[in-house]
């Protein structure tokens, strides 16, 4: 008798947990939202800045037609000058040192092929040259730079990127 | 006790049906509930993303164009309307009042921010279940159409807030409908249960009809055995406890039997040689007054010997004939007053100072004269052979409502008595003076060769008279009894039923 009791209880109980809609933990659904960004790849040089909470923010600037193609180092110089005044209004930031020194760009295996993005992948790695210290950059200043230049040389960011500044080289790194 | 067995098959069968309807209803009811739920939320996933992917992206989008998304996509809920939120670096916009949300969990944004995915969670805020959603704005860093695959995050990221009122409902409504399908079902579950109940139970009933059957003495009562369950198992039992009990009642009835038999021809045996000992005995002592003294006492006490042995082998074979229900009542219509008077006369009992007698005259009953008159004396006897005089005898008449027994015969239409049903008795009361029967006697004074002292082994009777006499009283259809009397001396009360005397008295 106790026995069908606790079956009972059991039953009861399971019918009772179920009962309406209950709340859930947090589940993975699919991917993200692919969106296009105006401009187009061409028409644009792309930077990235951080957020206050230090993840990559992206920024598309459009291209001034007169000035294509922009070589990497004028991407680069485009980000060491900051978010414009707009891009700070969003909450966008940057954790570069402001500077207006050149930044020397030595495109990877492609030394010998001449110029021009479009012939091939780069094998080595991307060399940028910059006269502040590297080395005691954080991690999201790093990547700013890294991916600025992965992105700026290739459209698909693969490129590995060595960093040299005053105080020695940073190991080669993709964008990620 | 079979209602009680009833009740509990009927409700174990219904217990049965219950878990099984509460299980299949509660299983069903979470298969069917998950899928709606499954339904809503991934429609709501799929057409949140599919409504973003539609978008067109500034980087940084500028807040008039978010807030234009925002609005954009909350008129587009589906499948229901849902509030939409963004978050872009510093900015927080919506499509409601708030620019943030109070039912999406800090788990849901770090899940956000953690992968680039889209994520739901559904949170029962204040009793009522919403369903939130977290969609990651990533973009293609390659030219659009050159098969590229890098995608960064644009560090927009999309949240919406949807009721699921409705799926409340729907789910509600099937916790409804599985009750109001599984009350019907146990109410129908009864039907099986009651006929299962009554299956069961037919060879229980078929026990106790059979048991009381035996009850009443019908010893060759019999179960079918049918099949080879339980109860087939417990019905044959029965039969075979049944047929040893036949077997052995049947046994001692035959032993009784012989025993009776037994008494009945020794004491036929021993009649024919006492009678020449009583032919002799009584010469011998009417010759005993010319012997010596010595050989005339010895004769004596042969010759009263003799005689007692006379009277216990007639006393046995009387009781033999009520034994082998031989005992013919012969009935005639007589004043009981005036059999009475003569048996006392007979036996020489007339002494006013030993015999006191109350007998009303024309008190006229159906009796048979000689069993009365035997009933008659031996009640004055023994009142003369063990109290002490006077005896008194009383006669008197008695009506009486019906026992039930004598209302049934009045219902098979036998004429028991005038005036409705009530029965009109002959009362016999012999009463002594002497001390009385003592309490631990009174139950047995009418068994056989019961000996009120047991030192006293002779005893002057035959120690059957009282036997005798109940039998005698017994096939008239009466009840004899013994208690003591207010005033001492034991009194012994004879009640025969005055049949159709009455009607010619």
């Amino acid at each position: 008798m106790r026995r069908i009791r606790a079956a009972a209880a059991a039953g009861v109980s399971l019918l009772l947990a179920g009962c309406g809609v209950q709340a859930s933990e947090v589940v993975e659904a699919g991917g993200p939202a692919v969106v296009p960004v105006v401009p187009d790849q061409l028409e644009r040089t792309l930077l990235f800045f951080v957020g206050a909470d230090g993840r990559p923010i992206p920024v598309a600037r459009p291209l001034v037609l007169t000035e294509k193609p922009v070589p990497t180092a004028g991407t680069l110089a485009a980000l060491l000058g900051g978010p414009t005044e707009e891009e700070r209004a969003a909450g966008i930031t940057t954790r570069l040192p402001a500077t207006t020194e050149k930044v020397e760009v030595v495109p990877a295996a492609r030394e010998d092929s001449g110029p021009g993005r479009e012939a091939g992948r780069p094998a080595g790695a991307l060399r940028v040259t910059a006269g502040f210290a590297v080395r005691s950059l954080d991690a999201a200043a790093v990547r700013q730079l890294v991916c600025t230049a992965a992105h700026a040389e290739d459209p698909e960011g693969l490129v590995k990127v060595v960093l040299t500044g005053s105080d020695g080289s940073l190991p080669a790194t993709a964008c990620s | 006790m079979i209602s009680g067995l009833r009740t509990r098959l009927v409700l174990a069968f219904l217990l049965v049906a219950a878990v099984g309807c509460g299980t299949t209803a509660a299983l069903t009811y979470r298969e069917a509930r998950n899928a709606i739920l499954e339904q809503a939320q991934d429609t709501a996933v799929s057409s949140f993303r599919d409504q973003i992917q539609e978008l067109h992206l500034n980087l940084p989008p500028n807040t008039e164009q978010m807030q234009g998304m925002v609005r954009g996509l909350a008129r587009q809920g589906k499948p229901r309307d849902w509030w939409v939120y963004v978050e872009y670096g510093s900015v927080r916009l919506s499509s409601g009042t708030n620019p943030t949300s109070t039912v999406i969990t800090p788990e849901l944004r770090r899940q956000a921010r953690g992968t680039p995915h889209g994520s739901f969670q559904r949170v029962v805020r204040n009793g009522e279940p919403y369903l939130t959603m977290v969609m990651p704005v990533v973009f293609k860093t390659a030219q659009t159409g050159t098969g590229g695959q890098t995608q960064r995050p644009t560090g927009l990221t999309f949240y919406a807030v949807m009721r699921l009122t409705d799926e409340q409902a729907n789910v509600d409504a099937m916790v409804v409908a599985a009750r109001d399908g599984a009350l019907p079902a146990l109410a129908i579950a009864l039907v099986p249960a009651l006929l299962a109940a009554r299956s069961v139970l037919r060879p229980v009933r078929d026990l106790r009809q059979a048991a009381r059957s035996l009850g009443r003495g019908r010893l060759d009562t019999r179960i079918p055995v049918k099949g080879g369950g339980e109860l087939s198992e417990l019905a044959r039992t029965f039969n075979e406890s049944t047929a040893a009990l036949e077997r052995s009642v049947d046994e001692l009835q035959r032993a009784e039997a012989r025993a009776r038999r037994f008494a009945s021809d020794v004491s036929h045996e021993l009649r024919t040689p006492l009678a020449g000992m009583l032919a002799v005995t009584e010469l011998l002592d009417e010759d005993a007054a010319g012997l010596d003294p010595d050989t005339a006492a010895a004769v004596r006490l042969i010759s009263s010997e003799t005689d007692k042995l006379a009277v216990l082998v007639e006393d046995l074979m009387e009781i033999s004939r009520f034994d082998a229900r031989a005992a013919e009542l012969n009935t005639d219509e007589i004043d009981a007053a005036e059999t009475i008077r003569r048996t006392l006369q007979s036996r020489h009992w007339t002494d006013p100072a030993r015999i006191v007698l109350d007998l009303p005259d024309g008190i006229r009953a159906r009796l048979d004269p000689r069993r009365f008159d035997v009933v008659i004396a031996n009640l004055v006897g023994n009142a003369l052979r063990h109290g002490r005089p006077p005896v008194t005898v009383a006669l008197r008449t008695e009506t009486r409502p019906p026992a039930p027994r004598t209302a049934e015969g009045a219902a098979d239409g036998t004429p028991d008595a005038p005036g409705g049903g009530s029965t009109r008795w002959l009362v016999t009361e012999v009463a002594d003076r002497g001390p009385g029967i003592p309490a631990d006697v009174l139950p047995h004074v009418f068994d056989r060769f019961y000996k009120a002292d047991q030192a006293r082994t002779r005893s002057e009777g035959s120690g059957l008279g009282l036997a005798i006499t109940l039998e005698n009283v017994r096939l008239h259809g009466g009840t004899v009894r013994a208690a003591n009397g207010p005033g001492g001396g034991a009194v012994f009360v004879v009640e025969i039923p005055l049949t159709t005397s009455e009607v010619t008295a």
